[in-house]
């Protein structure tokens, strides 16, 4: 008797599993969403796109495809110098962010990372962590 | 039947849309006058007054430089991270639409202490712009502060903002008679449409 009670919970519990687990995942993504467009979209326009030859473009991004491991830290600190991305020289300086925690630069990196046309693969928390000490 | 009736309403909106006209903005006075040995009552309009800024050339902005134009002003700066750069997005549609229009202008005064000449020259290479056609201008913080409150534009020095200033992104457009015909937020792309309409209406405008 008891041996079926605890078996007819599985299914219960694998479901309220999966929802939470949802919820969790999509939070996250939101997390990354509402952050974009928070903090990056009034410059980096909603699509991604930049503007002209003042603000680098984020979808299609050669530059973060090859440094992955630097997003972080520009979004922190910000972005001073000139940057080639997509053939193209930028050179405007980017705020930095320092108000954001690592979590929510995990999100917006992988966020970046997933969408506007970019197809790069996600950064765990711990590689975040590791980044933003190499800041400069 | 359907169709006439279809017709009748597209005619009657294309005959509306040729009579739009756009209004006058701003406080009016009335004024008395005499004129043959009777007291009338004009109407004055609210008129952006004379200026002297320079632009990204280095070379002088006046009010004659606008003389028989309609221009499109705006009040930005070249490191505003908030919402400059939507509205230059937004300013360049413009741009590309009347760049061969010889009736029309446009004007942007940069709000900041630090947008010398040569940075408005860096930022317009940037931006790709001819100086003929859209004026990037610098002035005294002064004069560009009055000049905002003409156009009802609020800007205001604040080390606390991102940026070191605020101010709001309206688009305004101003006709031949420098009278101010319309306002629009140049960080939205539909109020931009409208602008574009507008300069229409105001180009075939005699």
């Amino acid at each position: 008797m008891k041996n079926k009670v605890w078996l007819g919970s599985i299914p219960v519990v694998l479901f309220v599993g999966l929802l939470v687990g949802n919820a969790l995942f999509f939070k996250t993504k939101e997390q990354g969403k509402l952050l974009y467009e928070q903090h990056c979209a009034s410059c980096h326009m909603e699509k991604g796109e930049g503007l002209a030859q003042l603000i680098p473009p984020i979808s299609k991004s050669d530059w973060l495809k090859n440094n992955p491991s630097k997003v972080a830290c520009v979004i922190m600190h910000g972005q001073k110098g000139a940057i080639k991305v997509n053939g193209r020289e930028y050179n405007q300086e980017m705020p930095a962010n320092t108000q954001l925690s690592e979590i929510e630069i995990h999100n917006l990196v992988n966020y970046l990372f997933t969408n506007f046309e970019n197809n790069i693969e996600k950064r765990t928390l711990e590689q975040i962590r590791q980044d933003l000490t190499t800041c400069n | 039947m359907k169709y006439s009736l279809f017709t009748l309403v597209l005619l009657w909106l294309v005959a509306c849309q040729k009579e739009q006209k756009l209004p006058i903005l701003g406080e009016r006075q009335a004024v008395q006058r005499e004129k043959d040995g009777k007291m009338m009552t004009d109407t004055i309009y609210h008129k952006i007054p004379a200026f002297s800024f320079v632009n990204q050339d280095g070379e002088k902005v006046t009010e004659k430089t606008f003389e028989g134009k309609i221009y499109v002003t705006d009040f930005f700066f070249t490191t505003c991270p908030s919402i400059c750069p939507k509205m230059k997005q937004q300013m360049l549609r413009v741009y590309e639409k009347y760049k061969s229009e010889d009736r029309f202008l446009l004007l942007s005064h940069s709000i900041s202490r630090e947008d010398s000449v040569p940075v408005l020259k860096a930022y317009a290479k940037k931006i790709n712009i001819e100086t003929k056609k859209w004026h990037l201008v610098t002035g005294k913080w002064s004069d560009i502060e009055k000049m905002a409150q003409q156009h009802f534009v609020g800007v205001k020095e604040d080390p606390n903002e991102p940026g070191g200033y605020i101010h709001n992104g309206y688009f305004v457009l101003i006709d031949k008679s420098k009278h101010i015909r319309g306002a629009y937020d140049g960080t939205n792309p539909k109020e931009v449409d409208k602008l574009m309409t507008d300069i229409d209406i105001l180009l075939n405008e005699k």
